[in-house]
């Protein structure tokens, strides 16, 4: 009855070839993170060098197995190589199932990240030399890769979403990578929120499209919808099955463009972006250079059928995009570093081809996607060495670099800069909108939970009516500073009834839980000030 | 009433522990080491059932005792294995800060409740199981923060729920009841199992208990699998729209308020909160998928909620509580503790190439066929679990270069947390043979008449 993974390969039309090569460029990379992440969780010693190697071999082979797939595509003139793994898990009324597709869109895509990921890893491997979290990043980075190669080469939306998923875990971790600064923490938290809020789209709109049109799976390009024509709106590929209804459509359309804004960072949903360029030099230029940013674009892309069925969407793309372009070069002209300006230059090119994508113009999207990726990924990587780059420049010409930008300032009239200026000091301003856009729904909850421990208390007797304050709901940064009230301060209650076991834990507890007197719960642990071997000796 | 041997005789054995525990005055440390071995053997025995209980079952059928059988079979296949590996990672995650030698009997007959209910689908059985369990969790908390505070507010919610479900039990297996009287049945159990689990508006007695008390007790008794049981119990009928209501409010309100929860322990309280709402939406929805997906959930919850507290409550009395306002912690100094939070908090909130994400997965599917409202409310619930033990992970596992010298996992933990992990991932990427099945959920409503369908005591070789 239930089938596993190892089950079937639908062999078909399809070359064993592809058969073959298909699966290995997603099981390379899983068994990459598998052998990483069992060596580190029992301690095993390893090299650097080793390490390197493991992603060096497995990003290679897959850049070459995706590059034997496009050419197997282009000699046998197939549109499209689909792999059926066979069904991960099903029950009677619902069936998981693994397949993979390759064709003219996926291949591309698969060879330049499998290419950029493998050429990051080994200039990474002196970038972060004796860097202490140099085996986390490369255990990080073959997972970031499992989950592009599995994004791009999905044969169903369902696998998209497990790839998408794993992206955003990485892309978070990896912002957070010095770990011991609040702010690289602060970031890669905000970043989580924004993939998770966002990714709600994707989960659901996948759902509903199964509910739809009964499967998730790609269609092959023949059944598709008709296509916005142009010469270069080709859409030789396998789309998102599109419902029948326009309604379910442009509701399935709406929800996966939530997703795209998310992962993409489209505004209003843009902020996190330049915010992660806290993360190392490599990691920011393979994901917000080169491949992370572009996934939503490429979902797009796989989707251009159903927008074509749900002309609201569409219209809704191309303005996002043409917002995101429009916010992102006004407030990337004011900023003083150079990483933040790369992250708003990416903003700005991601926006322009998703409206692109949104017009329909899908081959210039695609070009404009891997050349943008090449010279941004660049660009970023070499960030860290720009004031000697351009010292070196200046030598060499005799002279200094030219102002750029001066057309901008010709073009917009004069008393339309002090305010755009204002606008790109404030970053458009974006944070405080969604602050004040959840601040509702925080104190909406920090009422119910106000109210919920007051009734505890009430019930359960507490020694004193205490609520301590509520952290805000921030979903715009994580703040810790910004984003706390104290706790109040109340009366110490009566002493607690003290048990036969640890006194620390009997000191106190309202209903609700709470501490009594003080600001903190009093529970078993030791607490900052307690001596360190007391609490190695004991917590143990 | 059949019975299923191998839990059956797990529970045994736990019993058997805490007696002995009870009856020799040990330390801590030593209570702690006695109660994991005690545990352990418990989970091997269930353990070895696998693949032993068709031989034992048609040995068992040969010699005429055909009310009894190794393991359960259907929905509750894994159960078992399951909450015996919830408690084998209570007791071995235990401080000893927080966890006296008597902490650990009371687990280990908690626990063996947990277990017991597993082996029977006799739903008066499962409430006196529930009341035992219930009793010994009460005596220990009065006993360590009086009977005032989190103690009364446990002590009234379980009582309500004991009392409901024993007349709800009681009212339903009177065969010519009428209707009303049915209907009036179910409705107490519905209420029974909110009290239990501790879904909205029976829920106040979670944070405090999470907040409180040892961490240990607290897993064992949120992770039993009790209300599942009762409600998959011969007799039990179809519960309906109403805890269908019930638990996808308590989903969402749960998940929600796990984001603005100024400490680790209430949120993964309101986490603890949530998950058992989405397993009741499974339950209530009652199609082949969505129970498939529920007691999927309920499996990986108690796995992984066990994980999840227990190396938090490892954490706190390694450096105190983990607040928004304390400074977080090293991450270099305590990796696995970090990573073990964050895999097993995740495999808890469904996240993809974990076991959770099949059964959000099942859930999900299953729910939109019912109502898109639902299928939502359950992919925002997910989202938010997911962000609220990333944020707890960031928040207390990062941001510090110092240290105060504290160990990460020792030797015991590591291999109790091992095995969690492993059921969790490698279970995620095989989930074939753990999806639970069984015949279609399609029992009569309270109106009327009820049938046998648990499958947790139909007869078959697992």
């Amino acid at each position: 009855m239930r089938n596993t993974l190892t089950a079937q390969l639908s062999t078909g039309t399809n070359s064993a070839v592809g058969t073959g090569l298909l699966p290995a460029t997603v099981a390379l990379p899983a068994a990459g993170v598998a052998v990483q992440a069992l060596a580190s969780w029992f301690g095993r010693r390893r090299s650097e060098r080793a390490t390197v190697t493991i992603v060096a071999v497995v990003f290679g082979t897959v850049a070459l197995a995706t590059a034997v797939l496009g050419l197997t595509l282009l000699m046998t003139d197939r549109g499209v190589i689909d792999v059926r793994l066979g069904t991960w898990f099903e029950s009677p009324g619902h069936a998981w199932r693994w397949r993979l597709v390759a064709d003219w869109l996926s291949v591309p895509f698969a060879l330049s990240a499998a290419a950029l990921i493998g050429l990051i890893g080994a200039l990474s491997s002196r970038y972060l030399h004796r860097e202490p979290g140099f085996f986390r990043f490369y255990l990080l980075l073959t997972l970031f890769g499992a989950g592009v190669e599995l994004v791009v080469l999905a044969g169903s939306l369902a696998v998209v979403f497990v790839g998408w998923e794993l992206v955003g875990l990485s892309s978070a971790l990896l912002i957070a990578f010095f770990h011991e600064r609040r702010g690289p923490v602060r970031h890669g938290l905000r970043a989580f929120l924004t993939y998770r809020a966002c990714d709600v789209g994707l989960l659901a709109g996948t759902a509903l499209l199964g509910g739809a049109v009964g499967s998730v799976d790609l269609v092959s390009p023949a059944t598709q919808a008709t296509g916005w024509t142009g010469q270069l709106g080709g859409t030789d590929w396998a789309q998102v099955p599109v419902p029948a209804s326009a309604v379910s459509a442009t509701t399935v359309a709406l929800l996966l463009v939530l997703a795209v804004v998310g992962k993409s960072a489209l505004v209003p949903a843009s902020g996190w972006l330049p915010r992660a360029m806290e993360g190392p030099t490599p990691s920011s230029a393979i994901f917000y250079g080169a491949i992370s940013v572009h996934l939503g674009p490429y979902l797009l892309l796989r989707s251009h059928a159903l927008l074509d069925a749900a002309p609201a969407a569409r219209v809704a793309v191309v303005l996002l995009g043409l917002a995101t372009a429009l916010h992102a070069t006004i407030v990337g002209r004011v900023q003083s570093d150079i990483k933040n300006a790369l992250a708003y230059a990416s903003m700005t090119q991601v926006g322009l081809i998703v409206a692109e994508i949104g017009l329909g113009l899908n081959l210039l999207a695609i070009a404009h996607i891997l050349g943008h990726a090449a010279v941004r990924s660049a660009q970023i990587l070499r960030s860290p060495s720009l004031l000697h780059d351009r010292h070196h420049l200046e030598q060499a010409m005799g002279r200094t670099l030219p102002h750029t930008g001066r057309h901008l300032e010709r073009l917009v009239p004069v008393r339309w800069q002090p305010p755009l200026y204002r606008y790109a000091l404030e970053g458009g301003h974006l944070d405080v909108w969604l602050r004040r856009l959840s601040a509702p729904l925080a104190r909406l909850l920090q009422a119910i939970d106000r109210v919920q421990r007051r009734v505890a208390d009430r019930i359960g007797g507490a020694r004193s009516g205490t609520t301590p304050g509520l952290t805000h709901l921030d979903l715009t940064g994580g703040h810790h500073s910004s984003g706390l009230l104290a706790a109040h301060r109340v009366a110490p209650g009566r002493a607690a009834p003290r048990g036969t076991g640890a006194q620390d834990t009997a000191q106190r507890g309202t209903a609700a839980g709470s501490s009594v007197g003080g600001s903190t719960p009093v529970r078993g642990g030791a607490g900052r000030n307690a001596p360190a071997d007391d609490v190695v000796s004991e917590g143990r | 009433m059949t019975v299923s041997l191998g839990p059956l005789l797990a529970a045994v054995l736990l019993l058997l522990g805490a007696g002995d525990l009870a009856r020799r005055r040990l330390d801590a440390r030593r209570a702690r080491a006695q109660a994991t071995a005690w545990a352990g053997v418990a989970l091997a025995m269930i353990v070895v059932c696998v693949p032993l209980a068709g031989l034992l079952d048609s040995a068992l059928a040969d010699a005429g005792y055909t009310t009894a059988t190794t393991l359960a079979a259907g929905w509750a296949r894994w159960t078992p294995l399951a909450t015996g590996l919830a408690g084998l990672v209570a007791v071995a995650l235990a401080p000893m800060r927080t966890h006296t030698p008597s902490t650990f009997v009371h687990i280990l007959v908690v626990l063996a409740t947990g277990l017991a209910a597993t082996a029977t689908g006799e739903p008066l059985v499962i409430v006196a199981l529930w009341a035992l369990a219930s009793a010994a969790a009460w005596r220990h908390l009065r006993d360590r923060l009086g009977s005032r505070g989190p103690a009364r507010l446990f002590a009234l919610h379980q009582v309500s729920g004991i009392t409901l479900a024993t007349l709800g039990v009681t009212v339903l297996a009177v065969h010519d009841a009428p209707s009303w009287a049915r209907t009036l049945g179910t409705a107490a159990i519905v209420a029974a199992v909110t009290a239990r689990l501790g879904l909205l508006p029976l829920h106040l007695w979670v944070s405090g208990l999470v907040e409180s008390a040892p961490m240990g007790l607290v897993v064992v008794f949120l992770t039993a699998p009790t209300a599942p049981m009762l409600l998959l119990a011969d007799g039990v009928p179809r519960p309906g729209t109403g805890l269908l209501v019930i638990g996808a409010v308590s989903a969402l309100l749960g998940s929600l308020l796990g984001l603005v929860q100024p400490d680790a322990r209430r949120g993964l309280s309101a986490v603890a909160v949530s998950v058992p709402g989405m397993v009741m939406c499974g339950l209530a929805d009652a199609t082949p998928t969505t129970v498939a997906g529920a007691v999927l959930a309920w499996q990986v919850y108690a796995v992984g909620m066990a994980g999840t507290l227990m190396v938090l409550s490892a954490t706190e009395a390694r450096r105190g509580p983990m607040t928004i306002t304390a400074a977080g912690g090293s991450f270099t100094r305590t990796p696995k503790l970090a990573v073990a939070f964050l895999l097993l908090g995740l495999a808890v909130a469904g996240f993809p190439a974990t076991l959770g994400f099949v059964g959000e997965d099942l859930l999900v599917d299953g729910a939109r066929e019912s109502s898109s409202l639902l299928m939502l409310a359950l992919i925002v619930a997910t989202a938010a679990n997911g962000a609220t033990v990333v944020r707890w992970f960031f928040t207390g596992y990062t941001g510090r270069r110092d240290h105060l010298g504290e160990p990460d996992l020792t030797t015991r933990e590591l291999w109790a947390v091992t095995a969690a992990l492993t059921a969790l991932l490698v279970g995620g990427l095989a989930p074939g043979g753990l999806v639970p099945n069984g015949p279609a959920p399609h029992r009569p409503g309270p109106a009327g008449g009820t049938h046998h369908t648990n499958t947790a005591t139909t007869r078959h070789a697992p």
